[in-house]
């Protein structure tokens, strides 16, 4: 169980809806928002945020192959002991 | 990496390069290396443990020499790294893993520029100066990266570090456990999951 609650995208304020309009399709239909967008849910512009930036790094196409760092993402995970 | 089309060695041999980086480290930063790639530094190499010289007959000799061989093709240096002269004290043990090494880093599965990569990313997750310059040449060479192609690997490590630390922060349960390979692949049951190279959501 996670440290906060995740947070239904019907308790999203209105405002706040278009940050969340890319999960939706993610979710495939979930009322909650769950996993790594969930724990960041109850601030939306951060997770919108994180997600330009992983846009920009992560899932850039650049030089080097996704493999490659989907590779260093195991890698780097594991280091830091992260169990997600 | 599974989806990715990779199996389950594939994935194992990233963890091997995690491990295998973050034990180096360990050394290296326990016994406060300087590093020593691509130039030796002037005074001491090690503040705990000097390594043996290079010149130095002995049981290690023949490792040592497959290891100058191979930090002058990977690494561009003519010395052997400190990080294996240190070792050297204890010849059976340096022997055993730079066995280990050569299998972790060489082509598996998995390219050495994969693994390079990898490499590289747990050697700046551990913060360690004495690995970050040891396997810089190496990736740069190996993945073919000029200063630009080395901000996108550093991007990508930032936004590992970012995931990991909100993940851990929050106690987030990993959402797939006791996977296969054939999980991702057509007709799997996680063939769906969001992730890399997943079909697209439907609209």
């Amino acid at each position: 169980m996670p440290t906060l609650r995740f947070r239904r995208f019907d308790e999203i304020p209105p405002e706040d809806q278009e940050n969340v309009a890319f999960l939706r399709g993610r979710m495939r239909g979930q009322q909650e928002i769950t996993g790594i967008f969930g724990a960041q849910a109850h601030w939306p512009a951060y997770m919108v945020s994180n997600r330009k930036q992983a846009l920009a790094s992560y899932q850039f196409q650049g030089v080097l192959p996704q493999l490659a760092k989907e590779a260093m993402h195991v890698a780097v995970s594991m280091t830091n002991s992260c169990d997600f | 990496m599974l989806r990715l089309g990779v199996s389950e060695q594939g994935l194992t041999e990233i963890m091997a390069v995690a491990e295998q980086v973050a034990s180096m480290a360990a050394l290296a930063e326990g016994f406060r290396m300087r590093p020593d790639v691509p130039q030796p530094p002037d005074g001491q190499q090690t503040e705990l443990v000097p390594p043996l010289d290079e010149v130095e007959p002995g049981q290690a000799a023949e490792t040592l020499d497959a290891i100058r061989q191979w930090a002058t093709e990977a690494l561009g240096v003519q010395h052997v790294p400190a990080l294996w002269r240190v070792l050297a004290r204890h010849p059976r043990f340096l022997c055993a893993t730079w066995a280990k090494d050569r299998l972790v880093f060489e082509r598996g599965e998995l390219e050495e520029a994969t693994k390079a990569c990898a490499a590289m990313a747990v050697a700046m997750t551990m913060r360690s100066p004495y690995c970050v310059a040891y396997f810089n040449p190496w990736v740069r060479q190996a993945m073919g990266l000029d200063d630009n192609g080395m901000v996108e690997l550093g991007a990508a490590v930032m936004h590992y570090v970012s995931v990991n630390t909100i993940a851990h922060g929050m106690m987030l349960e990993p959402p797939f456990v006791d996977v296969r390979a054939s999980d991702f692949q057509p007709g799997g049951r996680l063939i769906n999951s969001p992730g890399p190279g997943a079909p697209p959501p439907p609209t």
